[in-house]
Formats: C-alpha cells, structure tokens, sequence
C-alpha cells in the first residue's frame, strides 16, 4: 500500500519525535556519514536503521536541532553543540550500542563554521563513511529540482504543489558547491587519521550488494543485515532530469536553451 | 612582448592623454570577460574613437586616481569619470570606456551603476554563448597572465586543469550576466548587444555595426592594424572535454 506523502518538515518531525527514541543505551560504536546533498545518503540512512544499526538522521539539521533541544535539552535558548550531541547520543542509541548521525557537508558547515572545527568533529566518530556523487551535473540537477519542489525522498509531496523551472544559473551554482565541497573534505585528510569508508552514489545504486557488504563489514555489522532491510525510497531521477542535463550540456557548449535575458 | 602590468603602466601614463578635447559622442562597451571586449576597444582606439581601455578595473583605477588625485573610492566615481573624459576625449569628440561586467556588478548599488550607464550616449553590450569556452578562458587568463594575446606570460604562470576555477566562471558569469541585463532595463540609453560568436563568424560585419551605433564612417577592420588575436587553441578544447567528462563522472577518479 502506497504511503501517504508527506512534506519535508512533517518528516523531520517525525524522526525528532519521541517514538524514535531508544532507552539509555550504552554506545559501543559511533558512526558518521557525511554526505554531500543527492548522493543516496538518505537511502543509505534509512537502510542502516532499518537494520538495526542506529537511527542515522540528520541530527545536524536546523529544524531537527531545535525541536529535540527543546523536547530534551536542558529548556535554554540557545543550542550548546557539545551538550546537543550528548543528548541525541543518549536517546538515539540503539540497543546494541550503535549511535549514527547522518550530516549533509552544508550542516556541517553551518554548525561548526572552520574546517579544523569540522575535521575534529568527524574524527569524535569511531567510524566515517564518506559518500559522494561523481556525476555533478546530475548531481546539481536533482538538488536544484528538490530545492524548487520541497521534494527531497521519493516519499515526500512537493511544496504547494510547486514545479520544478530549468535555470542554468541554479544548476551551475550547484555544480559548483559539490566540486568546492568535495576539495574542502579532501583537504581535510580524514583518512589519515580514521577508519574512513568511502563511496559514491554511483556505486551506490550500481553494485548496491557490494557496498552493502563493505559497510557491514566496516561496522561490523552482521554480514546480510544490510541487504536484507527492505528500504522503501526510490530513485527519483526521471525524463525531465535527463531533459535538464541535455539542455545544460547544448547551454555550456553553444549557449543554446539561453533565457530571454540571455542567461 | 608586455606583461599585463606593463601595459597598464603603459596604459595608465600621460602618453595616451587627449586633453582638453569637447566630447560629442560617448560611450561605454560594457563587456562579459573574454567576449571579445579588447578586440572591439582596440579597434575603436585605432579608429581614433577615444582611448577605450578598463578605467573601472581595479588596478587601473588605483593609476589613474593617484594620476589625478582623487580618492580611490565608489563615492568618488562620478568625479572619476569626468576627469577620465577630460583626460582622454579624442580630438573627434570621442570618449570611450572598456567596464567589465564584473566592474558593474562591484560598483556597490544597482542604483550607482544604473547612473554610471546612463551618464553615456550609447551602450555596446558584448557577451559570449560557449559559456564553458569563455570560463576555460578566464581560468587559462588568470593562470597565465596573458589577457590578450599581445601580452607576455607572467613568470610563474602555469596553465593547469582545475575543475573548481572552471566551475566558478561558469557560475560567476551568469550570475553577473543576469545582474547587467536587470540593471539594463533600467537604463534608456540605446543599446546594441553583441556576442563573441558573432566576432568569430564576421568580424567585419559586427564591426560594422558597431561604428554605425556610435556614428562612425565605416573603415574595414582589417584597415586598422589591429594586432589582437584569438587565443583560444586545442588546449582550451582539451580543458572542455575534460571538464565535461567530470561533471558528467567519467572522469578518473584522482582527477
């Protein structure tokens, strides 16, 4: 039976809500995914918890923070990270002692602002999983439709029925951040100082089973808990997308597809 | 062969002063980075149409306000350019500035810019469709110091692939192109709009157009002498291909 779609504020209200927490469970192993915008790591999350191995939402996410600081957090204003992370740890932990928070590069930005703040914050993990996307053009495209519809799983309903309007300027703005995004984690060196797992979307959906056996192992998960966990998302790529990354390609080469305004 | 900083020194100097000249025709060719802006200038200096050269880029404007004492400051523009026209108002009654969009886009408010483009008689507007093309070139520009093709390599100018400079042209120019053509509506001045592609398919042609806007006797281009050439080569092609293949993923994954 088909879910009824939700938008994207019903679901962060969902996860930060008290039916998703776990009794004071010890932590015997942390995990961080960082993830850049459109690179499956939604996918990603909901598989792991729906195996069992922690509850890896967006913990980092403004409206999250807010609403289980104030439905958890010590009723102050503002937001201490440290005590943030503290709580979510305690009530986030799943019963066999696996804690995992899910962190959009952006979030990570917006939280801790310098990249030595974010490095040492990434390394508290025990371990990282790196995920990215090779094709930023599709990459650019599918996060300049999400932003412009509000949808942003395949679960979810678009904003005030809001369409999605080809702009290049978006889509190059976007291309742009992923590149600049993915040279700051590089420069970061992560792997040099951590167990540090990483992917691409790519492989993500093209050899689904090998990644899933790789993060298992790299978790120390059960072998087959990850490919057995039925996730319910759904690749949202489509004709319209494919439209989008012609038109871009014929606007970068030629000028083709060009606005009235000449962009 | 000059480096860019030699001919700005050059450029900036009292050897290409006019003085005093009354100016009947003004204008500004307000231009996209490498859309052909230098060659279109160069050819009006040549034709003797004022000194047409980048009074707003920042180190030029730095010269010439030392130059004429008058403080380096947006607040001061309009001063700027009254003491620019005096200065290089050719003996026709031609005045001629080369702004970049870039220029246009720092000048701080729209309404500042608006006024600056309004204060000219005619306004050329040159921009590039290759949109890639043009920001391979930016990059390969600013890697190497050569600006046009007259000019000298700087010494440590190394041309490298570097997906994230290319990335941010592309972005950076349509941005701004959208900001100038906002601000354009806004400017009731007549206005002919060109763009690099059409320089490269009939030089003469635009050119042409270009000195019938601004109320010149047509004289071939090839009559003038100028000595711009395109630069653009198989490395640029090279970066193109590259750069498509990375955004697209089928790049190796250490690039």
């Amino acid at each position: 039976m088909l879910r009824k779609l939700r938008t994207a504020q019903d679901s962060i209200r969902d996860e930060a809500s008290a039916s998703q927490d776990t009794p004071a469970n010890s932590t015997v192993l942390t995990y961080i995914i960082v993830a850049q915008a459109r690179t499956g790591s939604t996918m990603l999350a909901d598989r792991l918890r729906l195996a069992g191995l922690g509850t890896p939402y967006e913990y980092l996410h403004p409206q999250m923070m807010n609403l289980l600081w104030h439905r958890l957090g010590p009723k102050s204003a503002r937001i201490d990270l440290q005590e943030y992370m503290d709580i979510v740890r305690l009530n986030r932990t799943t019963t066999d002692g696996v804690f995992g928070i899910k962190c959009l590069y952006t979030q990570l930005l917006r939280q801790l602002g310098k990249p030595t703040a974010i490095r040492e914050f990434i390394l508290s993990f025990d371990r990282i999983l790196l995920l990215n996307r090779r094709n930023k053009l599709a990459q650019a495209i599918s996060a300049v439709r999400a932003e412009q519809t509000g949808r942003w799983t395949s679960q979810l309903a678009s904003t005030d029925g809001a369409q999605a309007t080809y702009d290049p300027l978006a889509v190059s703005e976007r291309i742009h951040r992923f590149i600049a995004q993915d040279r700051e984690l590089a420069a970061m060196k992560l792997a040099e100082a951590r167990t540090v797992l990483r992917f691409t979307y790519e492989e993500l959906t093209n050899s689904p089973n090998q990644i899933w056996a790789n993060i298992e192992r790299f978790l120390g998960a059960n072998p087959g808990s990850l490919s057995v966990a039925t996730a319910v998302l759904q690749r949202q790529r489509d004709t319209l997308s494919k439209n989008w990354e012609q038109q871009y390609l014929a606007f970068l080469k030629d000028g083709h597809n060009m606005h009235s305004d000449g962009t | 062969m000059l480096t860019a900083s030699e001919l700005r020194a050059m450029r900036v100097s009292e050897s290409l002063d006019t003085c005093g000249n009354a100016c009947h025709m003004s204008y500004v060719v307000l231009a996209e980075m490498r859309s052909g802006g230098s060659l279109i200038c160069d050819l009006l200096f040549h034709r003797k149409a004022g000194v047409p050269i980048e009074y707003l880029n920042p180190n030029y404007r730095k010269d010439l306000c030392s130059r004429l004492k008058i403080p380096n400051d947006v607040c001061y523009l309009d001063e700027y350019v009254r003491a620019i026209q005096n200065l290089r108002t050719s003996s026709n009654g031609y005045f001629g500035i080369h702004c970049l969009f870039r220029d246009l886009s720092e000048m701080g408010s729209p309404e500042v810019a608006v006024n600056f483009l309004s204060r000219f008689d005619r306004v050329v507007i040159l921009t590039r469709k290759g949109r890639l093309a043009q920001a391979i070139s930016v990059m390969r520009a600013q890697q190497t110091g050569r600006w046009e093709s007259g000019l000298a390599a700087s010494k440590f100018g190394l041309e490298r692939f570097d997906t994230l400079a290319i990335s941010a042209q592309v972005y950076h120019a349509l941005q701004r192109n959208r900001l100038v053509h906002a601000l354009l509506a806004k400017v009731d001045r007549p206005k002919l709009f060109l763009d690099y592609e059409s320089i490269l398919d009939s030089l003469e042609s635009v050119w042409s157009d270009v000195q019938r806007f601004v109320e010149l006797e047509p004289v071939p281009a090839s009559d003038l002498g100028s000595a711009m050439r395109r630069q653009a080569d198989s490395q640029s092609e090279e970066f193109a291909c590259r750069y498509l293949d990375f955004i697209l993923g089928r790049h190796s994954v250490n690039e």
